[in-house]
């Protein structure tokens, strides 16, 4: 296994209070596999994607507990140095804001340049690396700046320099939602095509299922800072296993569930300082019981490598009131 | 780039006239004719010199007229003659400009070479011990009157301890010395001016670092420059600086008035023979001439250090390049 | 409220009482002159020491807070006025007017302040309200810029298309609405001038070319420290001490409420 995560815990600054944001996460993801980890905006998975190389500011967070094993090293006990090793070379991160995050005031080809692994003759491999993300236009224009490529092309950009030191896993957060929905497309197409012939392992974070389902192996779905379902892809789709899951395909609105009404969960998430006794999602369900309030549920396996956090799943489907699709 | 700068020089010559007319405006805010003041308040002006300022002004005719013919002037820099001594006011401005300038450059340099260290210094090491200390030292900046400080410090390293000359720019035999010793007594008698004229820019600018610097700092693509496994240095001083930078240069061209405005003070205290100090002496005579010419004169080079630091953020700036290009 | 501020708080709130009560404080009258006690060193019966004409400095120093504070509030006031109008115009009407209104400040910018206010005294008479109207017309820019801003994006808020459905006049609409709305930075940009002003009076004051002679002024009074450098420290540390101490305050107020007001 390349990346192993191990109840991660996180505590997270705001409004001057410290909360817990991330509350026990665990993750694998192996070469060549791509997991999609879904959640709403504010449940913790942008901060976890973050941790996995210590990415957070001081001031802001820190990890509380829990082990980030990379190829077998634990990333959480590694010194500055050793995390910069890993940073960038063999995890690298594209980000949802490809104009902002990129530096201005630096050309494209210098800001690819600092991710090279091998500094000598930079000029050729930046090439090459231009071509390997559809960025031909630029090769050879070394003082093009950011802002003189759309949203698109910049997204190439910071996946060509997230690419350029040839890592082994590539954290992808949001990299589509800031784009225009065509070149989203295009920008999936690349990943998947960088994936098979770098044999790249991906955690790709979205709010969205649907650009989840179309490139991820595996998905794991996140309410309040915990995992609650996570499974092989197909698995989620055809017969998702958590009250929270279920409510998240069926507000896709697609062709086919048309007829069906527009079934959206109903009220907010939680805020992390007031977060409900037992199931967090509680609140929310509408398969809810009494005895969900009792004590925070456990991820355990239902079917074959699908695992759920829902005390109820196994009566719920049996009883015909989740029906697999 | 030559676009931008055309411009810019269209908007320059726009202000130019505001000037002018703000200056012509003032010396008929007075009361009565500015030859009367003059009489009034400098027994030394006689008749003679009466008229002559009445027919520099052309004040027997009609208020355009005499806007225009003093524009006319004005392009060739003929601000007419001093009431003390009866030189072109221009030539007297001029003798004077190179010492104030010199003394605004090292000051300009003093203020970057200082300021900018401390700004994002305290930005890095945002509200701990050595940032607040900081904090607390630039308010102090802010607030010590120059002149007081002036007089502090040329009655101790002046007077007291006798480290420093206290008046004028170079010693009275100056002559005397060689090239080398030549330099060393003008960089002594003008350390004091360079330091007071320096301390509340000082402080201006290494409030506006620390600002500009934590607001970068904050910015997406220094996420970005870490997740690369840049080392700290790198983020900080490559990634975060050039762009902290970029506004400080905006910044300096702003506070040149300011600077400008501050050398009455200290040239008139360290008895440096400068723009300012030639100012002081022609409000304290009266002598209008030279004081129109000095307003006019002090407003140009404001414009031309706006100029320059608009200029200065265009060719650092790769942002408005292209604005040009399109 | 955080300490610094407090602090400038407590300061401005000293002097403010020390310029009122002015005369109950003042153990001496300040003009009184006594020639047997030339010079002396702060002593039990003269605290901060005495001047060049034996006249008690406490006392001086005391009446001085009066001018420089009363200068600084009027100037600024001045400036307020001109700024939050001409800023209050440029930003309603807009188009033309807002383009002339704000290339004059331009090019107001354009001359050193100093020299302006040096220019027009050398031509008016150096008198207590000369140069508070001269600080005033000179230190508005600033303000007016501040107002026009606020006015700019307060105009496309609902309720002010609101006041013009039912009929309300612009005069009406920009001062019941916009310039109540627009305060919380011209509330900083003031407590900031007034320390700009009386750092401005007390300069001229130093330079002979402010407040005259026998009116006490801290700036003058250091202008006669000047003359007795050496001879009498008080006359050099007392004033100063007093101006500086007095920027600091509003200085760490008006940092104060911009942190409270505008964050």
């Amino acid at each position: 296994m390349l990346l192993q995560i191990k109840n991660l815990k996180i505590n997270y600054k705001s409004d001057n209070r410290m909360v817990e944001v991330v509350r026990g996460v665990d993750l694998d993801i192996d070469r060549g596999e791509c997991v999609g980890l879904i959640g709403e905006s504010g449940c913790g998975k942008t901060t976890a994607g973050l941790s996995i190389t210590k990415l957070i500011p001081e001031r802001k967070g820190n990890i509380s507990s829990g082990e980030i094993l990379f190829a077998s090293n634990d990333i959480l006990k590694l010194n500055p140095e050793e995390l910069r090793n890993i940073r960038g070379k063999k995890i690298s991160y594209v980000f949802q804001e490809p104009f902002s995050s990129l530096n201005p005031v630096f050309t494209i080809y210098e800001q690819i340049r600092e991710s090279l692994e091998e500094k000598d003759n930079p000029g050729r491999r930046i090439a090459e690396i231009l071509k390997s993300v559809g960025l031909e236009k630029i090769i050879g224009r070394k003082n093009a700046y950011p802002h003189e490529l759309s949203g698109g092309m910049q997204q190439r950009a910071m996946i060509g320099m997230a690419i350029a030191s040839r890592p082994d896993l590539l954290v992808l957060d949001e990299p589509t939602t800031a784009l225009d929905v065509t070149v989203q497309r295009q920008i999936l197409d690349l990943i998947m095509e960088l994936k098979n012939k770098m044999n790249l392992a991906i955690l790709f974070i979205s709010h969205d299922l649907r650009i989840v389902f179309n490139i991820a192996d595996k998905i794991a779905i996140m309410y309040a800072g915990k995992i609650i379902e996570f499974g092989p892809k197909e698995k989620i789709v055809s017969s998702p296993a958590h009250p929270y899951t279920i409510g998240l395909i069926d507000s896709i609105p697609s062709l086919e569930h048309r007829k069906k009404p527009f079934n959206a969960i109903s009220g907010k998430a939680p805020l992390f300082s007031e977060l409900p006794q037992g199931c967090k999602f509680y609140p929310r369900c509408r398969f809810r019981i009494d005895k969900c309030t009792e004590k925070e549920p456990e991820l355990r396996d239902v079917s074959g490598g699908q695992a759920s956090r829902c005390i109820r799943i196994e009566e719920l489907k049996s009883n015909g009131t989740i029906k697999n699709r | 780039m030559g676009k931008y700068i055309l411009k810019r020089i269209i908007g320059l010559v726009v202000l130019l006239l505001g000037i002018t007319i703000i200056t012509f405006s003032v010396i008929h805010i007075a009361p009565g004719k500015p030859t009367d003041l003059e009489a009034q308040f400098n027994p030394k002006v006689s008749m003679e010199a009466r008229e002559r300022i009445s027919h520099l002004y052309g004040l027997d005719k009609p208020l355009h007229v005499q806007y225009i013919e003093w524009l006319k002037r004005f392009a060739r820099f003929d601000f007419g003659t001093s009431f003390m001594d009866s030189r072109p006011v221009m030539q007297k401005i001029m003798e004077r400009i190179p010492v104030t300038l010199t003394i605004e450059l090292f000051s300009i340099i003093l203020i970057l070479l200082v300021g900018i260290p401390i700004g994002v210094s305290s930005a890095v090491r945002e509200g701990d011990f050595y940032d607040r200390f900081m904090t607390v030292f630039v308010f102090i900046g802010f607030a010590v009157p120059t002149f007081w400080l002036s007089l502090i410090l040329m009655d101790y390293i002046g007077v007291r301890w006798g480290i420093l000359p206290i008046s004028g720019i170079k010693s009275l035999e100056f002559e005397k010395f060689g090239i080398f010793e030549k330099i060393i007594d003008i960089s002594k008698h003008l350390a004091l001016p360079v330091l007071v004229s320096a301390f509340g820019g000082l402080a201006g600018i290494s409030r506006y670092m620390r600002s500009s610097m934590l607001h970068v700092l904050k910015q997406d693509y220094i996420r970005t420059a870490r997740a690369k496994g840049l080392t700290e240095k790198e983020v900080l001083y490559k990634h975060a600086l050039k762009n902290a930078l970029l506004p400080v240069v905006t910044i300096l061209g702003l506070s040149v008035p300011a600077l400008i405005g501050g050398s009455v003070i200290f040239e008139s205290i360290f008895s440096i023979p400068g723009m300012g100090r030639l100012f002081y002496e022609s409000v304290m005579a009266r002598d209008y001439p030279v004081i129109m010419g000095v307003l006019v004169i002090g407003a140009v080079l404001t414009l031309l250090g706006n100029l320059l630091a608009d200029i200065s953020y265009a060719a650092v700036d790769p942002r408005i390049k292209l604005e040009d290009n399109l | 409220m955080n300490k610094l501020t407090l602090f400038g708080l407590g300061i401005v709130g000293f002097f403010i009482i020390i310029a009122i009560f002015a005369p109950m404080i003042a153990p001496y009258n300040p003009g009184q002159i006594d020639i047997e006690n030339i010079l002396t060193a702060p002593s039990g019966s003269h605290i901060f020491g005495t001047d060049s004409l034996g006249r008690d400095l406490f006392s001086r120093m005391v009446y001085g807070a009066r001018i420089s504070l009363m200068v600084g509030f009027i100037a600024v006031g001045i400036a307020g006025l001109i700024g939050i109008a001409l800023g209050a115009i440029a930003g309603y009407y807009g188009k033309w007017v807002d383009a002339v209104i704000m290339r004059f400040i331009d090019i107001m910018l354009c001359f050193p302040t100093f020299f302006l206010i040096l220019a027009v005294i050398a031509l008016l008479e150096p008198s207590i309200i000369n140069i508070m109207v001269i600080i005033g017309a000179t230190s508005w820019m600033g303000m007016a810029r501040l107002i026009r801003a606020e006015i700019l994006s307060l105009k496309k808020r609902d309720f002010i298309y609101a006041e013009k459905a039912i009929g309300a006049g612009d005069l009406r609409i920009i001062a019941r609405h916009l310039i109540p709305n627009a305060m919380a930075p011209v509330l900083v940009s003031i407590t900031l001038g007034i320390a700009g002003a009386i750092l401005v009076e007390s300069s001229l004051s130093f330079l002979g070319i402010g407040v005259q002679p026998p009116t006490p002024s801290w700036g003058n009074i250091l202008s006669e420290g000047k003359a007795v450098m050496g001879a009498g420290w008080w006359m050099m540390l007392f004033p100063g001490l007093a101006i500086f101490i007095t920027v600091l305050g509003y200085n760490l107020l008006g940092e104060g409420i911009r942190e409270k007001l505008l964050k």
